[in-house]
């Protein structure tokens, strides 16, 4: 289970990194999206990996670690507010840049 | 003033003195001064700009001194501070006396002087002859140590000769344009259409010079009894620590600093004796302002400066990126491996099946989608996939509250990424070049490589967390027995009022950079079909009337118990804004918008007013802020349950949420309506 | 009140976005926003008295124990960050509500956040709650930055957000490998578990590595450097000076994470690739300020300037340092930001030439020219501003370390060609007009503008003259900074931090 966890993080880390590096702004967000899927997940092995043991207190019952889930949710939630004001700024930097191309894409 | 330039210099010797770095650099820009300055002063036609010439030409004497850093050396370096300023002081007040009696400090004009002013030109001559080391004067003292130090200093013993060299051209210079202040002020035939009738000064504008001028000679003659005193406390502040043995005096015998001083007094004279051809060639180079220079040799800097800027930084965001992942993989490569590492202990559990699916499903997914990103939509819904297969890692490990953001947070993200690759330009980036790919593919590897085998070794480690508290607590302190709910409400709630700031933030960003902003709808998707006209598909919109009220009733419940069960004001309000967020996809934005709230900045006011005013309500109650409180509350029909005053904030949070992914989406929506308006019109 | 304080710098703020998002008219939104950061300079300045006597106030959040609550931290060096940064937002704020803030929609909440985001970040002392706190302060800054649109702001947006977007994800890492190796996320916490054997030290080292490379991004060491002066210069006039005080917050994380964790354990861990690489930083952004062809420009080199002379500071690891360090910071942010507020009047002043280093009109306002001098006096670190005290206690300080002579150099070189640059392009801006040409017709500067600007000029001359009383205090702060065992023992309790202190006097 560990060891596929790590190949899981070093792909997902990899192909991130690589449409990161590109040269336009879509691949970049792909590549941020894969990367904080790769974070994320980081984060939640930081409390090792347990199956079958939700943090939901009930008898007799062990527990997988909660914090790093709490911080999971949390990196989450700000991941998502992160990709969309870069999609934001992205469409915004499209409508000025844009601007001086509009006779052109009329033409067509 | 200035010299409190070289007192600076002075005070930071103890500091860094001893160094090969001081000496070249201390050194080196002394002799430089030392000999340029000289070489002007002598061509200088004001009688005041020589002598300021021959005062920096001092100076870088005295920095040289400085910068050789034997003891003896600052000895001498500080002696002359203390004779140059004598003589100077005298010589410039001199050259006052001159400029207040002439009109003019023109050397071309001012001739002759000796004949109208003996006493002031006899002082001057005394001076000067300091200034230029002439045995008797206190200059000649200190010049006579320079020279000795410069003569077998320790260091570098390759260009050990260059030292004595440059001393004496120096005093060659010194000489030379102190005979010719004395010779052309004084002498040099009948003063040339002076502006006043030039004679000797009132007696009060003599005497400090008279002072001076007799300090120069008592120094000069009798250095034991005058000047000895104040040397050697003024030397020892500057050495901190024991003076050397040092001798003042005037005659050390027949040795090579003497010899270098007589060599520079004829060579002086015989420069002196040149100036006439000297003078005419000086006259016949092409003149600059200073002014103009330094403009000039400005520009040609800052054009380098242009050029190396560009050279490091090309404004490729690339580029930052992949210095960035490089610069972290050598200085974390560095860390690690200079590190202890400890023993680890390999106690993997068991995959099975379902494991390797997954696995073999993401690396479809973002592979694929890394392979295939040119095809956007594709690689969208690959990256979706690879959403929804880290959802059943968590759910798989454990983490069901972790499953159900990441689920709902996914399919925003999808609808974010559709909307946002709807509007942009079918263009294909160009391929990049190999060696381009050869660097990011390098890059990535060693990213990815290194955070796996990171990971391997971190949960091969065995280590000791403070999680224990949190599930001990979460029951008793807390209130609830969904423990991340808990910690993200209650233990960590601060963390979650952060968080939610964000959304709040992202949600005023959309509100203000997409406000009156327009875009071009394409008529064609990237890979060039048409989009579709017709409105909105009947079958989905009669579906998806009903969803809202499913959709609610869904998220209260799961924000009801989300303190207990897997669920919470994240996964609720999540829920109800996809619900809405789908509405707006099947009912088109009109629809959508008679629905929706008037102002969201409002809403979203009071969403995080409810968070921070249950924070603060523990106040009250003498706790700091975020203090919960929870109690059994039993209500007719519903029963008895527990109410924790954390659900409150949790509702704040529902409430932003929901308020928050509504107006980012809207936003988005409003700009497709005004795009379509737009293409009608055109 | 007394006890709730170290929380009332973050609520201030915070309540003050509230009613400015619920109302959403312009001038009740000014008054609101100049009330909140009025108040919370008394706040700040009294938190700072307070701060003096010595005592770590503690406010552990949910009144949980620590290291289990989130626990913000109030010593001197944080108290004197959150009334620098107080003084700076008010006077930044009080600029933009003549007119600035129109240019686009909810500037004030996002002020205010941004403000938030600042202050949280010097006074939390969880270092997950510190990422929150940064990206608070980010996107705040992210918005900001974008105020008032144009192309050139979206570009040098992307390339500024895409970067921190990254170092998000690298300080998420660091985070989760800390958590997995030492169990914690506490600063004092991690500082007492680093103390104990047995942890992984390879794996903390590394996390320990990417948090300072993520802070060092903040800060805007080379070769993280480069979306620096393209944001700055980018931004409009009070978002830049606003932002003078952003890359400091990297270097206070670097100073406070090496103070309270590394010294005591790894102190090799900074050793000498920070100093080298900040005296390269030091050289580039000299290189830089040389090239400029415009004030905003050159203000923006200058920020990096300061933060590369400051960088060189933590890893020395010496009380006098850090106190030099402390007076150096206040007195640059402060300068920095005088000087984006000048050049946003002098360019529109100037009209079409604007703040580029050409002739054009004269200026208007003839006291333009005297607040010019002493700002570039100060920021060329000439005396007798605090410009140049900052720079003869930092000098002075660094003279006994290893790299003192080579310090020495590329500071005092790197001033020179600042203050070349100053001089010549002062005369452009200020000396050097079209033959007879008028002073053009605009606006009037208005008396917020002016009472901003001539507070912040005056921050040179008024630093310097309080030189004593300033350095005392940086000097008192960094003391305390620099005992981690009583920064333990204050978040913990007693008991927690003998270890530690054993550890630091070796």
């Amino acid at each position: 289970m560990e060891v596929l966890l790590s190949i899981a993080i070093g792909v997902l880390t990899a192909c991130g990194v690589f449409l990161i590096l590109r040269a336009r702004t879509f691949p970049v967000l792909l590549g941020l999206t894969l990367l904080s899927y790769a974070v994320n997940l980081f984060l939640f092995a930081s409390g090792r990996l347990r199956v079958d043991a939700p943090p939901l207190i009930r008898a007799g019952a062990s527990y997988a670690d909660p914090l790093p889930q709490a911080l999971v949710l949390t990196a989450i939630v700000i991941g998502f507010g992160m990709t969309a004001y870069l999609a934001i700024l992205a469409l915004r930097g499209l409508s000025e840049s844009g601007a001086d191309h509009v006779d052109t894409d009329q033409d067509e | 003033m200035v010299k409190a330039g070289v007192f600076l210099l002075a005070r930071l010797h103890p500091a860094l003195g001893g160094t090969d770095l001081w000496f070249w650099l201390v050194s080196g820009t002394g002799a430089v001064t030392l000999l340029y300055s000289a070489a002007t002063a002598l061509f200088r036609h004001d009688i005041k700009g020589l002598l300021a010439y021959s005062t920096i030409s001092h100076l870088g004497l005295i920095t040289l001194l400085f910068g050789l850093d034997t003891r003896l050396s600052i000895v001498a370096g500080v002696f002359h501070i203390i004779n140059h300023a004598i003589f100077k002081a005298s010589l410039f007040m001199a050259a006052g006396v001159i400029d207040h009696e002439c009109g003019t400090r023109d050397m071309r004009r001012v001739n002759g002087m000796f004949k109208r002013m003996p006493i002031t030109g006899s002082l001057a001559i005394i001076a000067a002859a300091s200034m230029a080391g002439v045995p008797l004067m206190n200059g000649f003292l200190s010049k006579e140590m320079f020279f000795a130090e410069t003569v077998g200093h320790p260091q570098f013993e390759a260009i050990s000769w260059l030292l004595p060299v440059v001393a004496t051209i120096a005093g060659v210079l010194a000489v030379a344009y102190s005979l010719r202040f004395v010779h052309d002020v004084f002498f040099n035939g009948e003063p040339i259409d002076l502006p006043r009738q030039p004679h000797e000064p009132p007696r009060w504008m003599r005497a400090p010079i008279e002072l001076l001028v007799l300090l120069c000679l008592l120094v000069g003659v009798f250095p034991q009894l005058t000047v000895a005193p104040l040397l050697k406390v003024a030397a020892a502040a500057t050495l901190q620590g024991p003076l050397p043995a040092f001798e003042l005096a005037l005659w050390h015998g027949f040795n090579r600093p003497l010899m270098m001083s007589l060599l520079a007094l004829a060579g002086g004279v015989f420069l002196y004796a040149l100036r006439a051809p000297l003078f005419a060639w000086q006259a016949q180079l092409p003149t600059m302002h200073p002014r103009t220079a330094f403009e000039r040799a400005y520009r040609v800097l800052a054009n380098a400066a242009r050029r190396g800027v560009a050279l490091l930084d090309n404004g490729s965001l690339q580029r930052y990126n992949a210095l960035l992942i490089g610069f972290v993989l050598v200085l974390g490569s560095w860390a690690f491996f200079s590190g202890e590492k400890a023993s680890i202990r390999i106690a993997v559990q068991a995959a099975d099946e379902a494991a390797y699916l997954a696995l073999f499903a993401l690396l479809l997914g973002s592979v694929g989608a890394t392979l295939l990103y040119r095809k956007r939509l594709l690689a969208v819904l690959l990256v979706g996939v690879v959403g929804l297969v880290v959802a059943m890692i968590f759910i798989r490990l454990s983490a069901p509250d972790l499953a159900l953001t990441q689920l709902a947070v996914e399919t925003g993200t999808i609808v974010l990424m559709l909307l946002v690759l709807y509007y942009l330009p079918a263009r294909t980036a160009p391929g990049s070049s190999a060696s381009r790919l050869v660097r990011d593919v390098l890059l990535a590897l060693f990213a990815g490589g290194g955070l796996m085998l990171v990971t391997l070794q971190m949960l091969a480690t065995p280590f000791q967390t403070i999680s224990g508290f949190y599930l001990q607590e979460s029951v008793p302190g807390g209130g609830g027995t969904n423990v991340v709910n808990v910690i993200l409400v209650d233990f960590r709630g601060f963390d979650t009022l952060g968080e939610i700031s964000v959304l709040v933030i992202v949600a005023l960003a959309s509100h203000a950079l997409l406000d009156r902003l327009t875009l071009i709808a394409p008529r064609y998707d990237s890979d060039g079909r048409a989009w579709a006209r017709e409105a909105h598909p009947l079958f989905l919109s009669m579906l998806m009337r009903l969803l809202p009220a499913l959709a609610l009733t869904v998220s209260v419940y799961i924000l009801l118990r989300g303190h207990n069960l897997p669920g919470g004001g994240f996964v609720a309000g999540l829920i109800t804004s996809v619900a809405l967020v789908v509405q707006y996809l099947a009912n088109g934005n009109a629809f959508a918008h008679r629905r929706m709230p008037g102002n969201p900045a409002a809403l979203l006011a009071l969403g995080l007013a409810l968070a921070t005013g249950v924070g603060m309500a523990s106040w009250l109650f003498d706790r700091p802020f975020l203090t919960t409180a929870h109690g059994h509350v039993s209500l007719p029909l519903i029963g008895e349950f527990e109410l924790a005053s954390a659900m409150i904030f949790d509702l704040g949070v529902y409430l932003v949420v929901v308020t928050v992914v509504v107006t980012v989406l809207s936003g988005l929506g409003l700009l497709s309506e005004r795009a379509h308006k737009h293409e009608v019109a055109g | 009140m007394n006890a709730h304080a170290p929380i009332l710098p973050i609520l201030i703020p915070l309540a003050a976005a509230l009613l400015q998002m619920a109302s959403g008219r312009l001038p009740f939104q000014r008054l609101v926003g100049l009330l909140a950061t009025g108040l919370l300079v008394l706040l700040t300045g009294w938190l700072t008295l307070l701060a003096d006597d010595g005592v770590l106030r503690v406010y552990a959040l949910g009144d949980w124990p620590p290291p289990f609550a989130i626990v913000l931290v109030v010593d001197r060096l944080a108290a004197a960050m959150t009334l620098l940064t107080a003084v700076l937002g008010f006077l930044v704020l009080l600029y933009a509500s003549a007119g600035f803030d129109r240019e686009g929609m909810h500037f004030h909440p996002l002020f205010q956040f941004q403000l938030l985001g600042l202050l949280g970040a010097f006074l939390t002392g969880d270092l997950f709650n510190l990422f929150v706190f940064f990206e608070i302060m980010l996107l705040a800054s992210y918005v900001l930055l974008a105020h008032g649109g144009g192309l050139t702001r979206t570009r040098a947006g992307i390339t500024y957000v895409v970067l921190n977007l990254i170092g998000s994800a690298l300080f998420l890492i660091a985070l989760g490998l800390l958590y997995g190796t030492l169990g914690t996320l506490n600063l004092a916490d991690v500082a007492r578990a680093l103390t104990q054997p047995g942890y992984n030290q390879a794996l903390v080292r590394l996390s320990l590595a990417l948090m300072i490379v993520v802070f060092a991004l903040k800060a805007g060491l080379l070769p993280l450097s480069f979306w620096l002066p393209h944001t700055y210069t980018a931004a409009g006039a009070p978002v830049a000076a606003l932002f003078a005080i952003m890359t400091k917050v990297g270097i206070v994380a670097i100073l406070r994470l090496q103070a309270i964790a590394l010294a005591p354990v790894m102190p090799d861990l900074l050793a000498n690739w920070l100093t080298t690489l900040a005296l390269a930083t030091i050289v580039f952004a000299a290189l830089g300020a040389l090239a400029a062809v415009r004030l905003r420009a050159l203000a923006a080199w200058l920020v990096l300037l300061s933060a590369g002379t400051l960088l060189l500071t933590p890893a020395q690891a010496s009380v006098e340092v850090s106190a030099a360090a402390l007076y150096y910071l206040v007195q640059s942010t402060l300068a920095g930001a005088a000087f984006f507020l000048l050049s946003g009047i002098i360019a529109e002043q100037r009209g079409k030439v604007a703040d580029h280093f050409m002739t054009g009109p004269p200026l208007q306002a003839a006291w333009l020219k005297i607040a010019f001098l002493i700002v570039a006096t100060t920021a060329a670190a000439l005396p007798p501003f605090s410009g140049f005290v900052g720079k003869l206690m930092l000098l002075s300080s660094l003279r006994e370390v290893a790299a003192g002579p080579v310090i020495w150099t590329v500071v005092l070189g790197s001033g020179f060609i600042v203050m070349a640059a100053l001089a010549r392009d002062g005369c452009y801006l200020i000396w050097k007009h079209k033959g007879a040409a008028r002073p053009l017709a605009v606006e009037p500067v208005g008396w917020q503008r002016t009472t901003a600007l001539l507070l912040l000029v005056a921050a040179g001359p008024l630093l310097a003259l309080l030189a004593r009383p300033l350095s005392d205090y940086s000097g008192r702060a960094a003391a305390q900074l620099h005992t981690p065992g009583a920064y333990v023992t204050g978040v913990l309790g007693a008991g927690a931090a003998k270890s530690i202190d054993h550890e630091a006097r070796q």
